[in-house]
């Protein structure tokens, strides 16, 4: 017999967040929707919008989350608005990463999170920050930084970043400087411990990491890459984290990222942004790219690639330059179809910079 | 303040106002003063000690209960470094000075206190604190009263007092509860039971002590080595948390000197609960609600810890957030990872009690830890059709290894995939699906492949040209009659025999329909934005009813020349099938069941009218 909406909210405080938990969301949702249980099924779904933000799930938060927005334009008074602006952070963040989104309708969706902001009077400093992003995916890089600091400076009130998170925001604006003294300035604090929070100090060992491989200190690279994987388990809400161990190690010791790159595969395929898709197939032509380079005569790999890896071969043997072709025709796609619609280049010239660099990195 | 003719200023403080932040901020209780007063002793005996390694310090407390029935007054005497004039002036006098302060001698980590706003949470609870002390290479005996406004006062007493310090403390109005003798004896048991000194607390003709012998093994990082009565240590720690256990595992972590014992919870426990830890700082409690000592996966253990360098947050309640103790976190859960693969390996009968209570913890540490995973993951149970079964057997029994991703995949798929005799493991419990995806990683030359219901519907087997043919008008009938369902009707044959009809549909058909009602209830922008994120899902999503060739119900109604009769069948059937296979009914299934119900009594009753039964 299926479960009652009550049992199934009392299964979800048992669980950890999980996949399990977001499908039990999923049905107790589909639940509380027939039974016109509108309170459990905003609360629901306010639940099922963080897990399905951090698991990768993104379009199914979108689609949750706009449900919530609906509902609280209906009735104002029914539902808290803090969450739902907290929550709307998340999702602007987000939403650039969907090429088939138009440039028309996301900035339009900025101006009608604007208008919530300024209407209730908080800071505009959340909304600058995801214009920065925004800015981003639509391949505006000066305006993108522009926001990042307007942001930085915004008035801080109860729907502002908490202080380890904005701290880490001025690591984050002179790594995109290219500031790297500054960098390593402004992490002072954090790496002290005495800024912390779920995303901090994991964000800034990942930028310092990239930052002193950058500066040719490898050593500090590692060191850094060690304290990152200290602080990061195996699960699809470190995705990025892992992504990026992966890019560096593909450099310093290749055999364990192509490892690394192969566990973390089945994340790889689940995320639904296709940003983040782009970036995982770029991570990964770029980790064969490099294994071909320290072992030129050897032409395939036994690699434990997921049955849906649309490459899937049985038995594990891959042909790797054929299957670093695959990774960067994926990634490529991806990044043209941002361009278009951006009317830009700079995905798709981003994406070559990071396979040039497997060509052009030297060792020692 | 202005230093005479510099033009620099000083900030002033408002005393009070701090005393309001640390009482309403800071500590979680105004109880925190027996604390900070028993932690002041401590630290002057240690002090006392480094310059006189023979002296064998004591803390007594008093409580003086007037018989007059006036307010309570806390006496603490300690036998230890004392102050001087010049120390009362520079350390109680000034906020956040510390007379623990490192000055190339001593050490400020050799203490347990750092902050020196201790003594400020006496003024929570009391409207003076009375200080009388004689510095050990002093000669006066000195009275410091300090009260909330920031003043205070200092004279030398005729009394020739021995070196140490008493501090008295009268209660405020409002505070006598903390006042009361069991909740002293409480907090000084909670924090200082295993402390190295002598400490007693005294009311009326009561005198007793609060430091009691602790196991010799306790906090000793060689307690591997220890030839322990296992029984012992066992009753010991029931007794200690009033919980119950099956076994116990010395830690010991470099970093941050952390050393003591975890003991395995006899009860399994959720995933979901991060488990509270005992963890001492020096001997001294520091909070018995220690959360991120020990990995998330190690929530089938209760632990007593104690560390020397980690360091204690402002309030003495919970241990900075610092890399220290990160890395100390990883050592400590290697030491429970490798005790957990040598029973695993050693003791079978205690592997499988462990595994037996405990499996979702061995899963959750086998999902983070590779080395765990290679050796642990054959022994490791799963649920599938065929019952619980281990990997190992699992690896030998099917290729491809199939599983359902969740819960309710594995309910509508179940049945009819035993029958079929397919091997197909629910995945839809925590950590099982992390740790299937894993498999093709570990041994590349496995298949594991995730089933839904539409794949298992694939599989089934397809009927003949000439059942295709018998066939054909049902199916066209059944495609009309469940089109308002968004439903296709296909036949095949499966077994059991006796299942007439198998519902499937694509997990992501739930979502279309959430993301389909959104959408309509929408403004323009929302539902354009919904329908352009939708779009890549709805290629080849589809729910469908697949009639089993096989049964003698179907086999009739292929036969079955009434049209409306037919019709009712192929509804009430995709009604059973959403039954079977656990999905919810929305309102226009529901009614569909209590129109067919209706319909077919009263064809039942006029068949029975008619005396047809």
């Amino acid at each position: 017999m299926r479960k009652s909406l009550s049992e199934l909210m009392n299964e979800l405080d048992g669980l950890p967040d999980s996949y399990e938990k977001l499908n039990v969301l999923e049905m107790a949702i589909e639940l509380a929707d027939e039974e016109k249980q509108i309170d459990n099924a905003y609360y629901l779904r306010q639940e099922y919008v963080y897990l399905a933000h951090v698991f990768g799930y993104a379009q199914k938060a979108l689609v949750a989350f706009l449900w919530c927005l609906e509902q609280y334009d209906k009735q104002p008074e029914r539902f808290d608005e803090h969450e739902l602006l907290w929550q709307y952070k998340w999702m602007m963040g987000a939403l650039g990463g969907f090429p088939q989104l138009s440039r028309e309708k996301l900035m339009t969706l900025a101006s009608d999170m604007q208008r919530r902001f300024e209407r209730s009077g908080w800071s505009l400093g959340p909304v600058q920050d995801a214009m920065s992003a925004l800015m981003y995916f639509l391949g505006d890089w000066d305006a993108s930084l522009d926001y990042k600091e307007k942001s930085m400076v915004a008035e801080v009130d109860g729907l502002s970043d908490c202080p380890a998170c904005r701290q880490q925001l001025r690591v984050q604006f002179n790594y995109d400087k290219e500031d790297y003294e500054r960098v390593v300035k402004e992490s002072k604090m954090i790496l002290q411990g005495s800024l912390r929070c779920r995303t901090v100090p994991r964000r800034t060992y990942q930028v310092l990491m990239d930052v002193e491989f950058k500066r040719g200190n490898l050593e500090e690279a590692m060191s850094y890459l060690k304290r990152l994987q200290a602080c990061i388990p195996y699960d699809a809400q470190h995705y990025i984290a892992w992504l990026d161990s992966v890019t560096l190690l593909s450099f310093l010791d290749n055999m364990q990222a192509v490892s690394l790159y192969t566990k973390h595969f089945a994340m790889v395929l689940d995320q639904e942004q296709p940003f983040d898709q782009m970036q995982a197939f770029t991570v990964g032509a770029m980790v064969l790219r490099q294994w071909e380079k320290n072992n030129p005569d050897e032409k395939h790999l036994i690699l434990g690639f997921p049955a849906k890896f649309p490459r899937f071969t049985k038995g594990g043997l891959y042909d790797v330059v054929s299957l670093r072709l695959w990774f960067e025709t994926q990634a490529k796609s991806i990044a043209s179809q941002f361009d278009k619609r951006n009317a830009n280049s700079f995905f798709s010239g981003r994406v070559q910079r990071k396979l040039t660099l497997a060509d052009t990195w030297v060792s020692g | 303040m202005e230093k005479p003719n510099s033009g620099e200023f000083r900030f002033q403080v408002n005393l009070s106002g701090m005393i309001t932040l640390l009482s309403d901020h800071l500590y979680s209780s105004p109880r925190v003063f027996v604390r900070e007063l028993l932690q002041n002793g401590v630290d002057a005996i240690h002090a006392r000690e480094m310059i006189q390694s023979d002296h064998a310090g004591h803390v007594n407390f008093e409580l003086i209960q007037p018989e007059d029935g006036s307010v309570p007054t806390l006496m603490v005497e300690d036998d230890g470094i004392g102050l001087t004039r010049a120390d009362i002036h520079q350390f109680l006098a000034m906020i956040g000075q510390t007379s623990k302060q490192g000055d190339g001698v001593v050490q400020s980590d050799d203490f347990i206190g750092r902050f020196g706003i201790g003594l400020l949470s006496c003024f929570v609870v009391s409207e003076e604190i009375v200080l009388i002390t004689r510095a050990v290479n002093g000669t006066e005996t000195l009275e410091w009263r300090g009260k909330p406004d920031g003043t205070y006062t200092i004279r030398a007493l005729e009394m020739n007092l021995t070196p140490g310090t008493r501090v008295y403390l009268r209660a405020k109005e409002e505070c006598v509860e903390h006042f009361v003798p069991a909740a002293i004896e409480h907090s000084l048991r909670n924090y200082g039971e295993w402390l190295p000194y002598s400490i007693w607390f005294r009311t009326g003709e009561s005198n007793i002590a609060i430091h009691r012998e602790k196991p010799l093994w306790l906090f000793q990082p060689t307690m591997s080595d220890m030839s322990l009565n296992h029984t012992e240590v066992i009753r010991w720690a029931e007794d200690y948390f009033h919980d119950s256990f099956i076994d116990y595992i010395p830690l010991f972590s470099e970093t941050g000197h952390v050393s003591g014992a975890a003991f395995i919870l006899a009860s399994p426990v959720p995933a979901s609960i991060r488990q509270t830890h005992r963890v001492y700082l020096k001997k001294m409690l520091v909070s018995d609600r220690t959360e991120h000592i020990l990995p998330e996966w190690a929530f089938f253990v209760k632990c007593i810890l104690n560390t020397n360098e980690l360091q204690p947050t402002a309030s003495r309640e919970q241990f900075h957030d610092h890399p220290i103790l990160d890395t100390a976190r990883v050592e400590l859960g290697e030491k429970l990872k490798q005790y957990i693969l040598r029973v695993a390996n050693t003791e079978k009968q205690k592997w499988e009690q462990i595994v037996g209570i405990h499996h979702l913890a061995m899963k959750a540490l086998a999902v983070q830890d590779d080395e765990f995973f290679r050796v642990m993951i054959d022994q490791l149970p799963f649920y599938t059709t065929m019952g619980q079964k281990y990997m190992g057997d699992i690896r030998t029994e099917q290729d491809p290894i199939l599983y359902a991703a969740t819960d309710a995949e594995y309910r509508q798929m179940a049945t009819v995939a035993g029958a079929q005799g397919l091997l197909l493991i629910n995945a839809g419990y925590v950590y099982d699906r992390e740790l299937l995806e894993r498999m093709d990683w570990v041994y590349p030359s496995l298949t594991v492949e995730q089933m839904d219901p539409t794949e298992l519907s694939k599989r089934l087997k397809e009927i003949d040209s000439e059942a295709q043919d018998r066939a054909a008008s049902f199916i066209h009938h059944a495609n009309e009659v469940l089109e308002p369902y968004q439903v296709r009707a296909i036949m095949k044959k499966f077994s059991p025999a006796d299942v007439p009809v198998l519902y499937t549909t694509h997990r992501d058909v739930g979502f279309l329909r959430q993301a389909q009602m959104s959408a309509e209830s929408s403004n323009i922008l929302f539902a354009a934005l919904i329908e352009e994120l939708t779009a890549p899902f709805k290629e080849e999503r589809e729910s469908q009813v697949c009639f089993n060739y096989d049964n003698r119900l179907i086999q009739r109604l292929l036969d079955c020349t009434n049209e409306r009769i037919r019709e009712q069948s192929i509804q009430m059937l995709y009604v059973q099938a959403l039954l079977l296979g656990h999905h919810s009914l929305r309102a226009a299934e529901r009614r569909l069941m209590m129109d067919g119900f209706m319909t077919w009594m009263d064809w039942g009753m006029r068949i029975a009218d008619e005396g047809g039964m």
